[in-house]
């Protein structure tokens, strides 16, 4: 018994044999090593099917039979191939569109990072750079297992990889430790140095002894808390030190100086109008747009341009990235101008820089008291400087000195 | 029993290589199988008579059809109700 595939392949017929003869026929067929199938009898007809390759044989034996043969359907390849030829090149590229899809989807077009929070997309981009994967490689040359392996080695915070692929798109999976916290080494302790020159205004200290009370002037890396926390015996006297990190909310009263300079002179862009907006398609890195032949047309362009591309990458079946871009390419001309400002526009600008700049500090906790700014006029610009009174957070951690062996129990 | 099937039992051979024995085999009551046999004599719907050597059988049935027919076997399909063994003369 012969598969069907094979019959389709080969190409069959179904033929309605008929005559007073027929058992002889089939016979002779079997003698003459002719293979038949599906036999049926239908009153003084039979229809059976046969190798489109052997039905010229038939004809003696029919002949020597008296029966006769008629096509009844043709089935199978060989049939094809006159509607195949006619549509040859719709055929011959829906197979090579086959082909490339095939070669295209043996390889790396995206890569996306999955659960990564402490550590960043481009850590892990470096990381892959340095481990040799990049866009356009052959999936077959990446050992995920040896990846996953190595990234778990890179970053000690990630406890969990997973490096697999849907499509062209090279996911790289990972869970990373919630609970670690920056490893804490055993504490040698801080103290809480000023960053500023100015007075205390305020001091809350949750760990440490106080160096200062609020109203005290400090100088800026003066100690305000020390994390040396003395440890008294009965007699009042100190026994020991114990270590601590320093942790205190302070704030100081302090002066910072702001300037600001405005030039008179400023550009200016002009658009000229002569916008061109074109697509554009990047093949394999080859990168084809109409900008080429509206150049070619205006010759006498000598403005200055700004360019702004939308690119996107074409997905087949939404995980297949192909190497394939497209967008839109919008170049905007412009030429330049040097345009001076009136004094009444300067002092407005540098007002408003100034308004920024209080806002600004204002976000960060820091709490206006006084300003004393003024406006210097210079000869091709215009300056506003002074100090700003300010309260502001203060304080900054730094490692205390050992503590002595001889200091202690004193 | 004739000196063939004798010697075939003695030296236990296969009787379809000694004797020329067509092989029929039955898969449930609706396929045949058939081998080593000479041809078909006769073929209706309700009848296929097979020739053997020196043996005729009758398969009876209803819708009977040829699956395949090759120069080796052949494989008849149908609602079979009786395999009669005809001997000739």
């Amino acid at each position: 018994m012969q598969n069907n595939w094979i019959r389709f392949v080969r190409g069959c017929l179904v033929i309605k044999v008929g005559g007073d003869y027929l058992e002889r026929f089939f016979n002779m067929c079997r003698a003459h090593d002719i293979y038949l199938w599906g036999i049926k009898r239908e009153d003084n007809e039979c229809i059976c099917s046969i190798y489109a390759s052997d039905f010229s044989r038939l004809v003696p034996l029919l002949k020597k039979t008296g029966t006769k043969a008629k096509v009844v359907s043709k089935r199978g390849v060989p049939f094809l191939i006159p509607f195949m030829k006619k549509r040859i090149i719709f055929f011959a590229g829906v197979i090579l569109c086959l082909i490339m899809l095939n070669i295209v989807t043996g390889y790396v077009w995206a890569i996306e990072y999955v659960g990564n929070l402490q550590v960043s997309d481009n850590e892990l981009t470096d990381f892959l750079e340095q481990q040799g994967i990049h866009y356009g490689m052959k999936k077959s040359s990446i050992d995920c297992e040896e990846k996953e392996k190595r990234l778990r080695e890179a970053f000690p915070v990630v406890t969990w990889t997973s490096v697999y692929f849907e499509g062209t798109k090279l996911y790289i999976e990972v869970k990373e430790n919630e609970k670690s916290e920056p490893k804490v080494e055993k504490t040698k302790g801080t103290d809480i140095v000023a960053t500023d020159n100015g007075v205390i205004t305020s001091i809350i200290t949750r760990n440490g002894v106080p160096m200062v009370k609020a109203g005290d002037a400090v100088k800026k890396d003066q100690v305000i808390v020390e994390g040396k926390v003395p440890v008294y015996n009965e007699e009042q006297l100190i026994s020991d030190y114990q270590i601590y990190d320093a942790d205190a909310d302070i704030k100081i009263r302090t002066t910072m100086a702001y300037n600001d300079e405005l030039s008179c002179s400023h550009p200016v862009l002009y658009p000229t109008g002569n916008d061109v907006d074109t697509v554009f398609l990047e093949v394999f890195g080859y990168h084809f747009d109409g900008m080429f032949f509206h150049d070619l047309f205006r010759r006498n362009q000598t403005g200055s341009y700004r360019t702004t591309m939308q690119r996107h990458q074409l997905v087949l079946l939404d995980n297949i990235f192909l190497p394939v871009y497209y967008g839109r390419i919008d170049r905007k001309e412009y030429y330049l101008r040097y345009l001076v400002y009136t004094q009444e526009e300067m002092e407005h600008i540098l007002s408003d820089n100034l308004e920024k700049f209080i806002s600004g500090l204002e976000e960060k906790g820091v709490q206006i008291v006084e300003k004393n700014v003024k406006i210097v006029e210079n000869r091709n610009s215009m300056k506003m400087q002074g100090e700003i009174a300010v309260i502001k957070p203060t304080g900054k951690s730094v490692d205390i000195a050992p503590v002595e062996n001889e200091t202690v129990g004193e | 029993m004739d000196a063939g099937e004798r010697f075939a039992d003695t030296f236990s051979l296969p009787k379809d290589m000694v004797i020329n024995a067509t092989l029929l085999h039955m898969v449930g009551k609706s396929d045949i199988f058939v081998e080593n046999f000479k041809g078909i004599i006769s073929y209706n719907c309700h009848e296929i008579i097979i020739k053997g050597y020196g043996i005729k059988y009758c398969i009876c049935g209803e819708n009977m059809t040829i699956e395949y027919y090759s120069n080796e076997d052949m494989k008849i399909s149908g609602r079979i109700c009786e395999v009669k063994v005809i001997m000739e003369a």
